[in-house]
């Protein structure tokens, strides 16, 4: 009973953590930085929407603005941070992704206030009953358009041209260069790419867990660890990314709910301290 | 013209002796004094922060969980077990040594961003853990009526007492940090930033080396928390978050990332004009200083990577080079 019900919310919030993390995968293949402000485009995409819809715009709509607004965010962070310091060491970029995320968190307190924001589900409708587990409707959109989104992005990369260069860039830049791949672009294109799924994955959440100005560092953190642990390649971060949603959900049901984070993180730092180790120089 | 070269390199020390011996015959008030306190504390913080970020370039965002260690080991060991507070300020720089020993020993094996994101780990679940062992560490509230730190029966109990102890410390810090970075750790350690595998050629065991850097700076965090708990007799876990972590890289990105005195005059610049906006912004809210410091962060990186100190350094060479092509200048 109790144990369906956390699995479902379980890959509900892995789903969440799973399109951040490919944010993050992204980013890092094309760039070869950390992008702190990941988990702000996640918040973003949320209360934008929410504003949005506030003001009386149709959902869809809203969304859509949701998604352009943040996409935008994210091409101004690459211009303003990653393409302005391209020369600058990789910690130098990492200090200058979190004071870009620092001005984003403060901007929203400013504009949206400390208090937590919800929106409408997307479809009205009694929670399904599913091996005991009441699943609201809305954790059918969230799988769904997961699955939408990553089999989208699979094919991007796969079939178009653009997709591949990106490829060709995270293989080897130079090379890319060589071939007539401007990385400049295709730094701006992947930004846009991050940014966009994290807005996604923010307007898909804010209905089952609410969106507050801080929500961005705790995604950020989860999807770091499931980008990293997944070895930035997609098929680990998709397995990683679940499994933090699973424990976590696990935990806060059959412990507590303020244990989630300690038991799922712990597990995952011990993971990176004691595992990677080994499997890396195995590789090397 | 050694004894020479010699003052010129130690001046800096000197002028920081002489300002801290000075500086208390011009605080009036326990406001100003109370803000010099905690900026030394800042200072021994962003110091460590310095030698781990800018000079061997692995980014570590557990400084802040190593501050909070020793604070909370200070805070209860005093208050729970009434221990001396001097033991217990080395038993928590020796644990949090330890506990940083062993996450650094497996990860500086590998590539940068392991690290990178460990450490965050360790920072959230620092704090969620001290949120949530609340018979230890009091949860949110935090712990309360810290005695003031007393060495054989001499207490600090009044703020120029403590301003001296505090800033002895930072200034014991900064000769302990100088010597490394002067010495042959620091310049094995600058030779790995610049390139790992020359370094390693030439024989730098480069694992064992950054192993031993971020140990140190977790020390230095651990210390400075014990004195912070000490100093403001009451901790709670939101201190240890994210915000100090932001504000420390405003404060090494200012002062100069890679080099030990940007850790100082950055904190100095962070703590005083952070004070002077905080009076000037009062009525629109404190938030916006936030943002002034991110936007800061990105100009300074891209216009001055070096921060204040690379910039003065600079300048001070270019108005040397003039006074030489003047033909009045002193011979090498």
């Amino acid at each position: 009973m109790l144990l369906a019900q956390c699995v479902v919310i379980g890959i509900v919030n892995g789903c969440i953590y799973i399109l951040a993390a490919l944010g993050w995968m992204i980013v890092f293949n094309v760039t070869r930085v950390l992008n702190f402000t990941q988990g702000e485009f996640v918040m973003l995409g949320g209360m934008i929407a929410v504003t949005a819809v506030a003001m009386g715009i149709s959902p869809p709509v809203a969304f859509l603005i949701a998604i352009i607004i943040t996409t935008l965010m994210g091409c101004i962070v690459e211009r303003a941070v990653i393409n302005t310091l391209r020369k600058a060491p990789d910690t130098t970029l990492m200090i200058a992704t979190i004071g870009a995320s620092l001005s984003m968190r403060i901007g929203a307190l400013m504009i949206w206030g400390w208090e937590p924001r919800d929106l409408a589900p997307f479809t009205q409708g009694k929670p399904i009953s599913f091996f005991g587990a009441a699943i609201v409707p809305q954790a059918f959109w969230v799988i769904g358009a997961t699955l939408l989104l990553v089999a989208g992005l699979f094919c991007f990369y796969q079939y178009s041209l653009l997709g591949k260069a990106l490829t060709a860039t995270s293989i080897d830049q130079e090379a890319a260069r060589l071939m007539g791949i401007n990385p400049s672009k295709m730094s701006i294109i992947a930004f846009a790419l991050a940014s966009g799924l994290g807005a996604m994955g923010g307007i898909l959440v804010t209905p089952i867990i609410m969106t507050s100005f801080d929500t961005g560092v705790m995604i950020s953190v989860k999807a770091l660890v499931a980008a990293v642990i997944g070895g930035f390649k997609p098929r680990g971060v998709l397995i990683v990314a679940l499994t933090i949603g699973l424990i976590e959900n696990i935990v806060a049901g059959f412990i507590s709910s303020g244990w989630r984070d300690i038991v799922s993180l712990t597990i995952m730092v011990l993971i990176l301290i004691i595992l990677i180790p080994r499997l890396v120089s195995v590789k090397g | 013209m050694i004894l020479k070269e010699k003052f010129k390199r130690h001046l800096p020390l000197f002028i920081l002796v002489l300002a801290v011996l000075v500086m208390p015959l011009f605080l009036t008030g326990g406001y100003l004094c109370s803000v010099m306190s905690m900026m030394g504390i800042y200072t021994i913080l962003a110091v460590g922060m310095c030698l781990i970020m800018g000079y061997s370039k692995q980014f570590s965002l557990a400084h802040p969980a190593f501050f909070g260690l020793g604070a909370y080991m200070s805070a209860i060991l005093v208050v729970n077990h009434s221990w001396p507070p001097l033991a217990a300020l080395v038993v928590a720089a020796l644990v949090t040594g330890l506990m940083a020993y062993g996450i650094g020993k497996p990860l500086f094996r590998l590539g940068g961003y392991y690290l990178a994101c460990a450490t965050f780990c360790v920072l959230i679940v620092f704090q969620n853990c001290m949120i949530q062992l609340r018979n230890v560490t009091g949860g949110a509230q935090g712990v309360r009526g810290i005695p003031y730190f007393s060495l054989y029966g001499f207490v600090l109990n009044d703020y120029v007492k403590n301003f001296y102890f505090i800033w002895f410390l930072v200034i014991i810090c900064m000769i302990l940090t100088l010597n490394i970075a002067n010495s042959k750790i620091g310049r094995a350690i600058r030779a790995i930033s610049t390139s790992e595998a020359a370094g390693e050629t030439c024989g730098i065991h480069v694992a064992k080396y950054k192993v031993n850097i971020f140990t140190y700076s977790a020390i230095l965090a651990s210390i400075a928390g014990s004195i912070y708990a000490h100093y403001l007799s009451f901790i709670s876990p939101d201190t240890f978050g994210f915000e100090i972590l932001l504000d420390l890289l405003v404060m090494i990105v200012i002062g100069g990332i890679d080099s030990v005195w940007g850790g100082l005059i950055g904190a100095i610049i962070f703590v005083s004009l952070g004070e002077t906006l905080r009076e000037l912004l009062a009525s629109s809210g404190g938030e916006i200083i936030m943002i002034i410091w991110g936007i800061i962060v990105i100009v300074m990186l891209k216009f001055i990577p070096g921060g204040i100190v690379r910039a003065a350094e600079r300048i001070g060479k270019l108005r040397a080079l003039r006074f030489k092509a003047r033909g009045s200048g002193f011979n090498e």
